[in-house]
């Protein structure tokens, strides 16, 4: 492999139904600091059918570049489909970096794809850099998040990762950016393609999503029973702010795993004020606040290890800190 | 109908309740995992599971295939409690060392060994390293099509199936032939308690050993040479904050976090 | 003698483990109720996932790993929660009706088997059960068969059991033509069979209802019934008593150390967790040594456990050995719930917590497989006699009961 000959910082930039999904644009910003960095060209790469109008959107987020590849067989994503028009061409345009964004879809697509054109991968990406000569360090959090490795892909070509959703700031759109639009051309036929999308269910979610939360409260064990969760609900709502959860407190069936839940399996929130009851603080969860610019964490347990990764710890019984939280919080009017 | 023919990846983890004892070399900067007892990957066992219960309803066979050092015969032992028919181990120096790309190109020569393969489950992502890369880069290896976060299998007729997988917020039905290779969530099933009489199929059974000698491989294209992705360092995450203790009535400190976010400018409308 | 554990025989302890750990303890809050209803539940889940095969040989239809495999799946289910082991009574069955053979053998195998038949034995009358001579309850012949009459008590889960095998007298003890012993014969006698119920169910420390009388009531049993046949006639006595030290004495032998495990389980568990003084109570060295004993009170209970197990795998007559196991169990049980409790302050005590359910369910077991009083004899009577052999050689201590074998 001639890693000389390969150039450019690519960015899969998934859509559902004819929306480009927020992790896209997410890389993007984080890309473009990598590209300025090594003076490289920011790619965007969309799939899909009647997309071509997301180019402009993929250019107001930072793409120098956006290469569409547009045809009925790519309407609905299928790995069959994808991954065989992708390997084409990764193997035509020869990128140096190919960031995948780590939704259910990336992650089911990246690793074929790294297989085809036989390159190196690493998954849930929380931090990149590179060196001046190209090279990428991802870090990727192992072992449920206890230990933090720095991953990297000496020889092989294009470096790959995917990146979690939520994880990086989306950036603000400059409509006034243009970028080069390469319309790709499509050989792969349906008779090519071995599987048939038979159904797709989706339901939006009632509550707006934890990861554009600028308060979040959220509940763990310590809690205790679902009829004391409802204190929660009344702090937040002093606030307007969301309501979160860890696993344990989900799996009691206190809070909903799919929209609550924050951690390294779940969600990764960015509020400007974070406050955990009832939470010990396992490393999972910690990971998922890190981001926050204010935690406040209330635990009986003066040794629980959140009270260490907080600002504010207080060491009592929620039961008396949040009703007395929830009267100052009503005074200040908010 | 039809009896299946499946293969199951197995992959041996670090029991999780362990982990505190896992430690940094501070020297090599790597992780020292010597003394952990190692379990089969959960999800891998609702793999089993899956398998065992097609195989139940529509008759097959079912066979448990891991790459690891010799100890990893003890998860194997643990498969046949299970009441897996066969289990296969690689096991060489040779593959040592290997990122996903390798492990799944020495998994996919030790399935091409055995015979007519209809179904490859596996676990979707392992405990410890939770890529859930495997999957996809067996498929390819094996030429066939794949499917990740499965929910539910279900059959369309012999050669045909219906796969739910996870999606943000729902799902998608997926239908495919035979063959096919399918990573299982921890949703799909509730795996069974090995029955009493698993205590002497597992101790009566043995798997198969196979060296790099016994597969056809590329010899590049596994272990430590073979893996495109290597971890040079690897670290503990430090997240500590000033962690300010604040003392006194539930009214008092009530009123001094508030004068305090305030200051901070983190309280809405602020 | 071997000092460890076959491959089989570790494998039998994981898998009950896991068994217990995805069946029972996460039933734990709703066991501590005393329901019956979830106790029944338990109990028939227990027989049908089969973990009272493995004292039947594989040939007919068991697993066949053996009495050690036995105890230390017993181990493992009391541990989960005390007391709460059916495995005696799949095994019961298992005996009386291969002590029984024919009819009685081929009618209830399959269901043994599978689960679905539980059996136990009825011996104990009221005026005492120690006192084997005082036995009232009595059997007459009749034609192809024996009609009986008579209540037996203090039988463990009797209102679950599908048959029982119960000792009745079909001769006067001062009779010279059949003295002693020779007046006693025992029957299989079917639920469900004319005159046959459950009277009285007593509640006892342990939970309500478990403890039941049975009343016959001019009971009809066919010599088909008769344990040992022909030859059984005046015989009872060897089958009742192999089964009760075989069975019964392994598997009560089994549950007491289920509760010393599921004590020693908690307790480290919970020194570890628990804090005083700004640091876990496990740095104490008071309760160092409360853990150090119950430690080691473990393993000495297992060991005699086991070996006495081991031996009537092999077919070794050890009657005196399956005494020792059973009162070194209880007095290993009595010290370590006493230290579990202790161990865990105030919450040793209470409902909601463990320690109260070990302590609570031990004394229950004090009566059963031969009180510490008769078994104490029995090994007085092996240590006495010129020719017994406490020396741990595979010889044992013979002739440590003076009732006779039951062969097959």
């Amino acid at each position: 492999m001639q890693i000389d000959t390969y150039k450019g910082i690519w960015v899969y930039t998934e859509q559902r139904e004819g929306k480009l999904l927020d992790v896209g644009p997410e890389i993007l910003g984080e890309a473009r600091k990598i590209a300025d960095k090594l003076g490289s060209e920011l790619a965007a790469v969309v799939l899909g059918h009647n997309i071509a109008n997301l180019a402009d959107e993929l250019a107001a987020y930072g793409a120098d570049k956006v290469y569409v590849a547009d045809s009925p067989v790519l309407e609905v994503y299928r790995s069959d489909a994808y991954a065989p028009v992708l390997e084409a061409m990764v193997n035509e345009y020869k990128p140096e970096i190919f960031l995948v964004g780590g939704t259910s879809l990336g992650m089911d697509l990246a690793p074929r794809v790294a297989a085809k054109v036989n390159t190196g991968l690493s998954a849930h990406c929380v931090g990149l850099d590179v060196d001046e000569g190209g090279c990428m360090k991802a870090q990727t959090p192992a072992f449920g998040g206890s230990i933090m490795a720095s991953i990297t892909c000496a020889i092989h070509r294009p470096q790959m990762a995917t990146i979690p959703p939520g994880f990086m700031k989306k950036p603000e759109k400059d409509s006034s950016r243009e970028a080069e639009v390469v319309n790709v051309e499509v050989k792969l036929t349906e008779d090519d393609v071995r599987t048939r999308v038979v159904e797709v269910f989706r339901e939006e979610p009632k509550t707006k999503p934890l990861e554009t939360a600028e308060t979040i409260i959220a509940g763990g064990y310590g809690i205790g029973s679902k009829e004391n969760w409802a204190v929660l609900d009344e702090l937040a709502a002093t606030l307007g702010g969301s309501v979160g959860a860890t696993r344990p407190a989900c799996d009691e069936g206190w809070a909903v795993q799919e929209v609550q839940m924050i951690g390294q399996s779940g969600k990764t929130v960015h509020p400007n004020l974070y406050i955990g009851v009832g939470i010990s603080g396992v490393i999972h969860h910690l990971i998922g606040i890190q981001d926050s610019k204010v935690i406040v964490a209330i635990n009986r347990d003066a040794e629980a290890p959140i009270m260490k990764a907080a600002d504010y710890a207080i060491v009592a019984d929620y039961k008396e800190i949040v009703p007395a939280l929830i009267e100052e919080f009503k005074k200040l009017g908010v | 109908m039809k009896p299946i023919n499946f293969v199951v990846c197995v992959k041996p983890v670090p029991d999780s309740r362990y982990w505190d004892r896992l430690r940094l070399d501070p020297n090599t900067k790597l992780l020292r995992r010597e003394g952990i007892p190692i379990v089969i990957n959960p999800m891998d066992i609702n793999a089993i599971e899956e398998a065992l219960r097609i195989k139940e309803a529509r008759g097959g066979k079912v066979t448990v295939i891991s790459m690891g050092p010799a100890n990893t015969l003890e998860i194997l032992a643990w498969a046949y409690a299970f009441g897996v028919d066969d289990a296969v181990l690689l096991t060489d120096r040779a593959f040592a060392g290997a990122d996903t790309l390798a492990t799944a190109y020495a998994l996919a020569s030790g399935i091409k060994k055995l015979e007519e393969v209809d179904i490859v489950l596996l676990g979707n992502e392992s405990l410890d390293g939770s890529t859930g890369q495997v999957g996809p880069q067996v498929a390819e290896f094996l030429g066939v099509p794949h499917v990740t976060g499965v929910e539910k299998i279900d059959f369309v007729d012999d050669d045909t199936l219906h796969v739910r997988r996870k999606i943000e917020f729902g799902h998608m039905v997926i239908e495919t032939k035979l063959p096919v290779t399918l990573a299982v969530t921890g949703e799909i099933n509730e795996p069974r308690v090995p029955s009493v009489f698993g205590a002497l199929w597992a101790t009566e059974k043995e798997a198969k050993q196979w060296t790099v000698n016994d597969v056809k491989v590329d010899n590049e294209r596994i272990g430590q040479g073979g893996s495109p992705t290597y971890v040079p360092e690897v670290a503990n995450i430090e997240l500590q904050r000033r962690s300010e203790v604040l003392k006194g009535e539930p009214a008092e400190i009530a009123r001094q976090l508030v004068d305090k976010l305030s200051a901070e400018g983190v309280l809405p409308g602020a | 003698m071997p000092f460890e554990l076959t491959p089989a025989e570790e494998m039998v302890r994981r898998i009950t483990r896991e068994y217990a750990e995805k069946e029972i303890v996460p039933r734990r809050k709703e066991l501590m109720t005393d329901d019956r209803e979830i106790w029944e539940e338990q109990a028939v889940k227990q027989l049908k996932a089969g973990h009272h095969l493995h004292i039947i040989p594989r040939e007919e239809g068991g697993t066949g790993i053996g009495f050690v495999a036995s105890c230390i799946a017993v181990e493992e289910l009391c541990a989960a929660w005390p007391d709460l082991c059916f495995i005696p009574y799949g095994e019961f069955a298992y005996y009386f009706a291969k002590a029984t053979g024919g009819v009685v053998y081929d009618k209830f195998m399959p269901g043994i088997i599978s689960g679905d038949i539980q059996a136990t034995p009825a011996i104990t009358e009221p005026s005492g059960g120690s006192d084997m001579l005082g036995l009232q309850a009595n059997a007459k012949k009749v034609d192809g068969g024996w009609v009986l009459n008579g209540r037996k008590c203090f039988v463990g889960e009797g209102h679950y059991s599908d048959f029982v095998m119960t000792l009745f007298k079909t001769g006067d003890p001062n009779d010279p033509k059949t003295p002693g012993i020779r007046s006693l014969t025992a029957f299989i006698v079917e639920r469900g069979m004319d005159g046959f119920r459950v009277g009285r169910n007593e509640n006892t420390l342990s939970r309500k209802n478990d403890i039941t009388e049975f009343i016959f009531d001019d009971v009809f049993v066919p010599d088909s019934h008769v344990v040992g046949g022909e030859r059984g006639i005046g015989h009872g006595i060897a089958p009742v008593f192999s089964a009760v030290g075989d069975i019964g004495r392994m598997t009560i032998s089994g549950i007491l150390n289920g509760a010393t495990l599921g004590c020693y389980r908690t307790a480290v568990q919970y020194a570890r967790e628990r804090k005083l003084y700004g640091r876990p109570i496990s740095e104490l060295q008071a309760i160092q040594t409360r853990i150090a004993q119950m430690a080691t009170d473990l393993q000495a209970t297992r060991a005699l456990t086991y070996r006495a197990a081991w031996m009537r795998t092999r077919g070794i007559r050890c009657d005196a050995e399956q005494a020792t196991a059973k009162v070194f169990a209880e007095l290993a049980a009595t010290r370590a719930t006493t230290h579990c409790v202790k161990i865990h302050g105030a919450y040793g005590v209470l409902e909601d917590y463990m320690p109260h359910h070990y302590y609570k369910h031990t004394p229950v077991r004090f009566g059963a497989g031969g009180t510490e009083e008769s078994l104490n004899i029995m090994i007085a009577n092996a240590a006495l006699r010129q020719d017994a052999n406490p020396d741990m050689s595979s010889k044992s201590m013979e002739n440590a009961g003076w009732w006779g074998r039951l062969d097959w």
